[in-house]
């Protein structure tokens, strides 16, 4: 019952849609035939991956993870997708790869309930779904979503903040990209509420968003230590930020003074934590969240079956360990020779 | 200077009474080959081409993808909203304005239609009908602030939009601490989702406002008024246009057409999408330039905005499916846009030359 109430905005027919084709090519006849049978032929699986945004290291590293599993179990593989993190700038891409009907789509949702009308279309069409760090609200569509525990990646980064104020006094500023995203959230939540518990000296700042920018990332830290004369640390959820506060607090001189926790990992940011200008950075593993993604959607095409949920781990990475395996093993690719 | 329909037509329309039939018959022949040549010659004529030939492209990469009904579904789906408002800033930029702030318009009408459905309630038509002039009213109220400051402050149109830019979707944050907003009704999702004839409904009011707002640019007193403010706005002043009211409703047109975006947008995406429409007014203005209005005012046609808009998006979405690395999309349609413009400032030195 629940389920058909939601069905029929969801099917779109379509027939006349030809006809419009018709106008806009001047008359080419249009055959709506299927597309489906199209890319199977080769008898070869297909895998596109339509990460949130194009360009962001952790969406690289997941498609560099799934490609190099790609080329080991001879399947073709893509990655598609808009420049940026929006449901209308996703939908239409996610509608285009679906018509070229790949056998799967890997995809990092930019929203947990209006991504569901596309990808149920393409669902329906055949195609398996594969939920990449970002699941639908919906659990019905998609055979798996690979992620990281946001919350819990947030409880360890307030961790290691009260690790390094060591009981002090002072405050503590968080920069977001911009509200309304449940990730940010939930990794800014996680370290809050630890601090709250543990750390109750330790005051909080107001949050604040920077849009993805490194530069504004960069001024804000250094705005925030001009008002603060006791900020003592600075906590940074994403890569932008996180790369922001560090080049922020080496242009006021502040490094050292105030600690600096991040998320996620880019060059500089790597070369931060070997100077110990990072203190500690949050780093998920979206290289194994790619390759997963990518045996899952083989296992799907086998008829074999995946587990809905798989919970990928953290690490956290300091001066002291970046050059051990373990954890050279999480820090995201920039460059992907598959 | 060669301005197309309304004000050669308005100017130079007294006949000499002498003119005798065989001359008027002659001029009609004249006047259809002028007619003829000048239509051949216009930025619509090339870009219809240019659009064409990326359509065969496509179609011969991946004809069963690339000419499949859901494709085509997706390309007019993704092309409407931007439809809508480019057809409004067509008129501002004829009119030599300009406004960058459509895309933080649409935002907020976005924000403010879902609350106002989402307050009253229920899923049926009425509170549809409430948030759709809901996002009009306020969209439209933000074009008005837009005019007031441009005509009455003189803030010029390119500095008071920018603002506007800015503080419109600040303005929106503000109502929802940026958090997307759900309450929208079963029956404009329904709507938004819905097809007549293969296409979208939404397709269908962005073809309807096209029509209308087209018919109204190249046949009416009031379109005519537009292109004179825009190509000489003193001679606009002394043939007695109210140059002021008439941008005044210009800017107020434009706001209301990212109002209607916004309340279409929750049709499509059953929520609001306050983060995707930073690059809107890119895509918009890139549309209106690409169908061959002037950037200076003056000259510019209705149909051009159409194919300007779909050139882009069906090049992005063709390049998705010819499976092109996807940055490849953003340096293609920059690199048409500016193509476009070089190819127009060619055709308008040869003309001046002739």
């Amino acid at each position: 019952m629940k389920e058909e109430s939601r069905v029929p905005y969801l099917r779109r027919p379509g027939l006349g849609a030809v006809a419009l084709a018709a106008i806009a090519a001047g008359g080419i006849a249009a055959s709506s035939a299927s597309a489906s049978t199209h890319a199977r032929a080769a008898g070869k699986y297909s895998v596109v991956y339509i990460p949130g945004l194009t360009g962001n290291p952790f969406y690289s590293t997941v498609a560099c993870g799934a490609a190099v599993e790609a080329k080991k179990l001879g399947v073709s593989f893509s990655m598609q997708g808009a420049p940026t993190f929006a449901v209308n700038a996703q939908t239409p891409v996610v509608n285009a790869v679906a018509a070229r009907h790949p056998t799967a789509i890997m995809i990092s949702n930019d929203d947990p309930k209006a991504m569901i009308p596309p990808l149920l279309k393409a669902q329906e069409a055949g195609i398996k779904i594969i939920n990449i760090d970002g699941d639908l609200a919906e659990k019905s569509i998609g055979i798996t979503n690979i992620q990281s525990n946001d919350t819990l990646g947030g409880q360890e980064a307030g961790q290691e903040m009260a690790k390094l104020t060591g009981g002090r006094s002072g405050t503590v500023l968080i920069e977001d990209n911009s509200p309304g995203y449940l990730v940010s959230e939930q990794r800014r939540d996680g370290l809050i509420g630890y601090l709250k518990k543990h750390d109750p000296k330790v005051k909080i700042l107001p949050i604040t968003y920077t849009n993805n920018e490194v530069s504004t990332a960069a001024s804000d830290v250094r705005a925030a230590a001009t008002a603060h004369s006791d900020l003592i640390g600075v906590y940074t959820v994403e890569t932008n930020n996180t790369q922001g506060a560090l080049t922020g607090l080496q242009a006021a001189h502040l490094t050292g003074k105030v600690k600096l926790i991040g998320f996620d990992t880019s060059s500089p940011i790597v070369a931060g934590i070997r100077s110990g200008q990072v203190s500690a950075d949050i780093v998920q593993y979206p290289y194994g969240e790619g390759m997963i993604g990518l045996q899952d959607a083989v296992m799907a095409a086998q008829g074999k079956k995946v587990p809905r949920e798989q919970s990928q781990p953290f690490v956290v990475a300091t001066k002291a360990n970046i050059n051990t395996p373990k954890v050279q093993r999480f820090i995201y690719k920039t460059s992907c020779s598959a | 200077m060669n301005v197309p329909g309304g004000t050669t037509s308005a100017a130079d329309r007294p006949e000499p009474a002498s003119s005798a039939a065989q001359a008027t018959s002659d001029l009609l022949t004249e006047d259809w080959r002028r007619t003829l040549t000048r239509t051949l010659n216009v930025s619509p004529t090339y870009m219809f081409g240019v659009l064409l030939s990326v359509f065969i492209a496509f179609t011969i990469i991946n004809p069963s993808a690339f000419t499949s009904t859901g494709n085509l579904q997706n390309i007019t789906e993704t092309a409407a909203p931007y439809l809508v408002m480019a057809v409004a800033v067509t008129y501002l930029m004829i009119a030599g304005g300009l406004d960058l702030s459509v895309g933080s318009v649409l935002v907020f009408a976005n924000v403010i239609a879902a609350k106002v459905m989402g307050a009253i309630g229920g899923n049926g038509t009425f509170p549809v009908l409430v948030g759709l002039l809901a996002g009009l009213g306020v969209g439209a109220g933000w074009g008005l602030f837009n005019g007031f400051c441009v005509t009455k402050l003189r803030v010029p149109a390119l500095i008071t939009t920018l603002g506007t830019l800015g503080a419109v979707l600040g303005a929106a944050d503000l109502l929802t601490a940026g958090n997307d907003i759900r309450s929208v009704p079963l029956s404009l999702i329904n709507f938004g989702t819905g097809t007549f004839l293969g296409l979208n409904y939404i397709v269908w009011i962005a073809i309807g406002v096209t029509l209308v707002f087209g018919l109204m640019l190249h046949l009416t007193q009031f379109g005519r008024h537009t292109y004179i403010v825009g190509s000489n706005i003193e001679a606009a002043r002394r043939a007695g246009v109210n140059v002021d009211r008439h941008l005044f409703k210009l800017y107020a047109l434009s706001g209301a057409a990212a109002g209607l975006a916004g309340f279409l947008a929750l049709g499509q995406f059953a929520s609001t999408t306050i983060s995707g429409h930073s690059t809107d007014v890119i895509i918009v203005i890139t549309g209106v330039v690409l169908g061959g209005t002037s950037l200076f005012g003056g000259y510019g046609w209705m149909i051009g905005t159409v194919i300007g808009i779909l050139i882009p998006t069906t090049l992005n979405i063709g390049l998705v499916i010819a499976n092109v690395q996807p940055f490849w999309q953003q340096v293609a349609t920059g690199l048409i846009l500016i193509a476009a413009v070089y190819l127009d400032q060619l055709k308008r030195r040869s003309r001046e030359r002739t």
